[in-house]
């Protein structure tokens, strides 16, 4: 058997019958064929089937995914770190305000160094 | 600046024979024409500035993507209907009725087209080539209708050229035995 000349006298068969698709298939094909020109001319990205569903922002996602993976990544990161800061100030904030009422409180120096500061409360209201 | 006119004219030439391929693939007329349609777009919107004659094989590459993509597509859709369908079982017969009108769409017996591909055997041919194992129709499709060489086909398929030959030729004796066997015969 001559492999390539039986196989193109089926694929002549086959030929044959692509002028027979049905109507609605030849007019999806053109309609598929012309917004691929559009898209072509405009260059643009975002294209709607002619189904007529609108695919733009779920197409851009998928075509983005690993730019915005990192994104969300960096906000986390930088999120984390103002939250971190923030935390820490608040520490700072805790410590002045002791040193400030330290020194401008009624309360002696010595009651802040003594270990046994309820001792010595108590033995100050004694008085 | 895109030369749309010869990107035009080369997806009227081949929008046709792109179905048909698809349609071979997938057994559905809706799946081929979602498959086609998504091929000319990925070309128009990456390969639009490519030199016209690089456009079928960038075309037909696209094309057998999509097509994976649409089995991987359906295998774990299918994996997961079979997982439901074992927790609701009584979605099981639906899943039948919808299988078998996937195969065959009822519209498409009744149709001009098939009336006369019954007189001149196209059916049992068409038959025979959706019977053939994936890689196999592949690589005789690519080859011999779209009359591409032997490297170029490669290319496509993403394998050697001796595989290409080796699927070409046990194609045609797959195509010859199973048209045989329901009464044409080779010359």
């Amino acid at each position: 058997m001559n492999e390539d000349a039986y196989a193109r006298e089926m694929i002549a068969m086959l030929d044959d019958s692509l002028p027979l698709l049905r109507p609605e298939i030849t007019e999806r094909l053109r309609l598929a064929r012309e917004q691929a020109c559009t898209l072509a001319t405009q260059g643009m990205y975002a294209h709607s089937y002619s189904s007529g569903h609108s695919v733009t922002w779920t197409e851009w996602m998928r075509q983005h995914r690993l730019g915005l993976a990192g994104m969300l990544l960096v906000l986390a990161l930088g999120g984390g770190t103002a939250v971190w800061q923030a935390g820490g100030n608040g520490k700072d904030d805790n410590t002045v305000s002791i040193d400030t009422e330290l020194l401008t409180g009624d309360l002696p120096v010595n009651a802040y160094l003594d270990g046994h500061l309820s001792k010595w409360v108590s033995n100050s209201s004694a008085y | 600046m895109p030369d749309t006119d010869a990107l035009a004219r080369f997806l009227a030439e081949v929008e046709r024979r792109a179905y048909r391929q698809a349609a071979f693939a997938v057994r559905d007329d809706q799946a081929a024409l979602d498959i086609v349609q998504d091929s000319m777009m990925k070309l128009a919107e990456k390969y639009a500035d490519a030199p016209p004659a690089e456009f079928p094989l960038l075309f037909q590459r696209i094309l057998q993507n999509t097509i994976r993509d649409y089995y991987r597509r359906q295998k774990v859709r299918n994996f997961w209907v079979t997982a439901l369908s074992f927790i609701t079982p009584g979605r099981e017969g639906e899943e039948d009725d919808s299988s078998q009108e996937y195969v065959q769409p009822a519209n498409e017996k009744d149709s001009p087209y098939n009336q006369l591909a019954t007189g001149k055997n196209l059916a049992l041919i068409e038959k025979a080539i959706e019977k053939l194992p994936a890689r196999q129709r592949e690589a005789f499709l690519l080859r011999y209708w779209e009359e591409m060489d032997i490297a170029e086909t490669a290319t496509v398929m993403g394998c050697s050229e001796g595989s290409v030959k080796t699927h070409c030729s046990r194609a045609v004796r797959a195509l010859a035995e199973l048209l045989q066997d329901k009464g044409m015969k080779d010359e």
